[in-house]
C-alpha cells in the first residue's frame, strides 16, 4: 500500500544526480543528490510537524473550552481557525526579557535546545511503508534516547533563570521524567520481545494485515495483545511529556510556571512548541507501537494510503491526551513518584513476563500449526493473551489491595517519624 | 569524495565536539557548566560509536550517559552547598593534580600501546549489519562462529549464511557466551539499588 513515493523519489533523485554529473565528478554528484534529499526530507518532516503543532494548539483550546462549557477561540477566522497564526505573530513580537542575574548563555541555550529532541524523534517515525526518515535497526531505542535528552535543556532553563521557582520546577520535571522513563520503556519491552526487532518499521509490520511474507506474525495490533502495556505506556508517556494530570513541574498554583517562569516572547514560545511537538511525537509513537502504525485495520481497507491511517491514529491519541487534561486534576508530587515506582513498574515487569511466556507459547503454536487448524488463526493468539492478561490483572489487584493495609501502616509510621524529626 | 573521505570528515567533526567538550569540563568556572560541557563530550563520543557501526552502543550511550548519568551529576551539583558559585580555575593543588593526571595518562598510554588488541580475525567477515554471505565463501567458517549466525537456503537454491545485525549479535553474546558475568552484574546492580534505598531511608 504505497502512493508511489519510492519510485517518484528515486526517479527525481536519479534526475538530480544526472544533472549534477554534468558539473562535478559522479561520486560528488551522488553525495550531492543524497544530501539534497536528506535535507528535503528533514524540511518536510519539520513543516508537517510544525503545521500539525499549530492547529493542535487550536484543537486543545477548543476542546478544553467545550469541556468547560465555553466557546474557546472564535474571533480570528471561521471557528477561530486562524487563531494559531495570530498567536504566532503575537509571540514573535512580544518583548524578550532576560533576568538581570540569569546566566545568560545557559538561559538562552535552554530555550534553544528544548526543541531539537522533540523534532529529532520524528526521524524514525514511519508514516507509511515507504514514508520514513530513516528506518534505524535500533529505531525505538533511538526515540527513547533522544527523548531522554529533553531533561537537559529543562535543567539548563531552571538553573540559568536564577529563580527559585524555575529551579524547583526543573528539579520536579527531571525527577518525574527520569522516573517515568522506566515504566514507559518496560511496557514496550514486551512488544519488542513479541516482534523480535527494534526497528520501527519492523514493529509496524509485526502487527497488521500487510505483513512481510512468511514473517510468522498473527497480524494483530499490539494493543489487543498487550492492553495492560498500552495503559502503562499512555500513563507514563503523559508524565514524560508533562501534561495534566502530571504537569507538576509547571503547577501554576504552587511554583508559577516552573522552569519557564522567566521566559517571555519567543523563548517561551520555544517551550510551548516543544510541549506540543512532544505530545504529537508521543501520540505517533503510541500509534506505531500499539495501534498498528500505518497498517489499515483490515486488509480490504488497504486502498487508503498508510499515512492517512497513521495520521488518524495519531490524532486519536493526541485528542486522548487533551481530553485527559480537560478532565483530571493535578496529582501531588509524592503521589506521582509512589505511583510510578509502586504500581507502574511492578505491573510493567509482570506484564513483560506474561508477554515472554504467552508470546512464546502462542506464537510458536501459530507458526507451526497446520493451515486451517485452530492454532493457525489470530483468534487463538488473541485468546491466549486475553486469558493471561485477565489473570495478571486479577492477581495484581488482589495483591495490591491485600498490601494496602500494610502499606498504610508503613505510611503512618513514616508520618510519625517525620513529625518527630520536625 | 569517497565514503572514506566523508567518514574522515565526520570523525574530525565528532572528535572536535568530544575534545572541545572535554576542554570545557576542565576550564569552566562553574561546576554546572562543567557538567554541561561533559554532556557535549559524551554526545561526541556517541557519534564516534555511530562511525564504528555500533549503533546500539551509540544509542545506549545517549540514553544512559546523556539522559541519566548527566542528570545524576547535575542533581549532585545542585544538592551540594557552595558548588553553585563560580570558582577559581586553579586551586592551590594544581601542581599535584597535574602530576597525577600526567602519571595516569602515561600509564594508560603505555597500557594501550603494549596491549595486543584483538582484531577481527578475518577482515572479510562483515563487521556489522544483517548480511548474507554464500556458504562456499572462504570466510564461511569464521562467519559461522559468530553467535546468531545460521545457514539457510536462499531463493536460488544455494545455501547462504545469514549474519545477525550488531544488536542481535550483542544480545546473543550476552545471553550465550557471557551469561554468568551478565547475571553477576545484574545482581550487583540490584544490591547497589537496594543499598541506596536503605541508606536513603536512614
Amino acid at each position: 500500500v504505497t502512493i508511489g513515493w519510492v519510485p517518484l523519489q528515486s526517479g527525481l533523485r536519479d534526475a538530480l544526480t544526472a544533472w549534477l554529473e554534468t558539473w562535478v565528478p559522479p561520486e560528488v554528484a551522488d553525495y550531492g543528490s543524497a544530501l539534497v534529499f536528506w535535507l528535503l526530507g528533514g524540511v518536510v518532516i519539520l513543516l508537517v510537524v510544525q503545521v500539525a503543532m499549530l492547529w493542535a494548539t487550536w484543537l486543545e483550546r477548543k476542546m478544553v473550552a467545550r469541556v468547560q462549557d465555553r466557546l474557546g477561540p472564535n474571533r480570528v477566522g471561521k471557528f477561530g481557525l486562524l487563531q494559531p497564526l495570530a498567536d504566532m505573530v503575537k509571540i514573535l513580537t512580544k518583548e524578550d526579557i532576560t533576568p538581570e542575574r540569569a546566566h545568560r548563555a545557559v538561559f538562552n541555550l535552554g530555550a534553544i535546545l528544548v526543541v531539537p529532541p522533540a523534532i529529532l524523534v520524528f526521524a524514525v517515525i514511519p508514516w507509511s511503508a515507504s514514508l520514513i526518515g530513516v528506518d534505524l535497526s535500533v529505531g525505538f531505542l533511538f526515540f527513547v534516547a533522544i527523548a531522554s535528552t529533553a531533561v537537559l535543556p529543562i535543567f539548563m532553563a531552571g538553573w540559568g533563570s536564577n529563580n527559585k521557582y524555575a529551579l524547583l520546577g526543573a528539579m520536579r520535571a527531571v525527577a518525574q521524567m527520569v522516573a517515568y522513563e522506566i515504566p514507559q520503556v518496560l511496557s514496550v519491552v514486551g512488544i519488542l520481545l513479541l516482534a523480535g526487532t527494534l526497528s520501527m518499521q519492523g514493529l509496524v509490520y509485526a502487527q497488521g494485515p500487510v505483513t512481510t511474507a512468511g514473517s510468522g506474525f498473527p497480524g494483530v495490533w499490539f494493543v489487543f495483545l498487550q492492553p495492560i502495556a498500552f495503559v502503562i505506556f499512555l500513563l507514563a508517556t503523559t508524565a514524560e511529556i508533562e501534561r495534566t494530570p502530571f504537569d507538576i513541574p509547571e503547577a501554576e498554583s504552587e511554583i508559577i510556571a516552573g522552569y519557564h517562569t522567566e521566559y517571555s516572547g519567543i523563548k517561551f514560545g520555544m517551550f510551548y512548541l516543544a510541549l506540543y511537538f512532544a505530545t504529537i511525537a508521543a501520540a505517533a509513537l503510541g500509534a506505531t507501537l500499539f495501534l498498528g502504525g500505518w497498517q489499515p485495520p483490515l486488509a480490504v481497507l488497504g486502498f487508503i494510503p498508510g499515512w492517512v491511517w497513521f495520521s488518524a491514529k495519531t490524532l486519536v491519541l493526541v485528542v486522548f491526551f487533551m481530553w485527559l487534561r480537560a478532565t483530571l486534576p493535578r496529582l501531588r508530587v509524592d503521589q506521582l513518584m509512589a505511583f510510578a515506582w509502586k504500581v507502574l513498574v511492578p505491573l510493567a515487569l509482570a506484564n513483560l513476563a506474561v508477554a515472554g511466556i504467552v508470546g512464546r507459547l502462542t506464537f510458536d503454536a501459530y507458526v507451526s500449526a497446520a493451515p486451517g487448524s485452530l492454532q493457525a488463526s489470530p483468534i487463538f493468539v488473541l485468546a491466549g493473551f486475553t486469558a493471561a492478561n485477565v489473570v495478571l490483572l486479577v492477581v495484581f489487584f488482589t495483591l495490591l489491595s491485600s498490601w494496602r493495609g500494610s502499606r498504610e501502616k508503613t505510611a503512618l509510621t513514616f508520618e510519625r517519624a517525620g513529625v518527630e524529626a520536625a | 569524495v569517497t565514503p572514506a573521505a566523508v567518514e574522515q570528515v565526520a570523525f574530525l567533526v565528532l572528535a572536535l565536539v568530544a575534545i572541545s567538550g572535554a576542554i570545557g569540563v576542565v576550564t569552566a568556572r562553574s561546576v554546572f557548566t562543567s557538567a554541561l560541557a561533559l554532556v557535549l563530550s559524551l554526545i561526541g563520543v556517541a557519534g564516534l560509536y555511530v562511525l564504528l557501526d555500533a549503533g546500539f552502543l551509540a544509542v545506549v550511550q545517549i540514553l544512559i550517559y546523556v539522559g541519566a548519568i548527566s542528570v545524576l551529576i547535575l542533581f549532585a551539583v545542585m544538592l551540594t552547598p557552595h558548588l553553585m558559585e563560580d570558582h577559581r580555575l586553579l586551586s592551590g593543588q594544581w601542581a599535584l593534580g597535574l602530576s597525577i593526571a600526567l602519571i595516569t595518562f602515561g600509564f594508560l598510554a603505555m597500557l594501550a600501546h603494549g596491549t595486543d588488541w584483538p582484531i577481527a580475525s578475518d577482515p572479510a567477515v562483515p563487521a556489522s549489519g544483517a548480511v548474507v554471505i554464500p556458504a562456499d565463501s572462504p570466510v564461511a567458517d569464521a562467519a559461522l562462529e559468530i553467535p546468531g549466525a545460521r545457514e539457510e537456503p536462499s531463493s536460488d537454491g544455494s545455501t547462504v549464511i545469514r549474519l545477525p545485525g550488531t544488536t542481535e549479535r550483542l544480545g546473543a553474546a550476552l545471553i550465550q557466551d557471557y551469561l554468568l558475568p551478565f547475571e553477576v552484574v545484574s545482581a550487583l546492580l540490584l544490591v547497589a539499588l537496594i543499598g541506596a534505598i536503605a541508606v536513603a531511608r536512614e
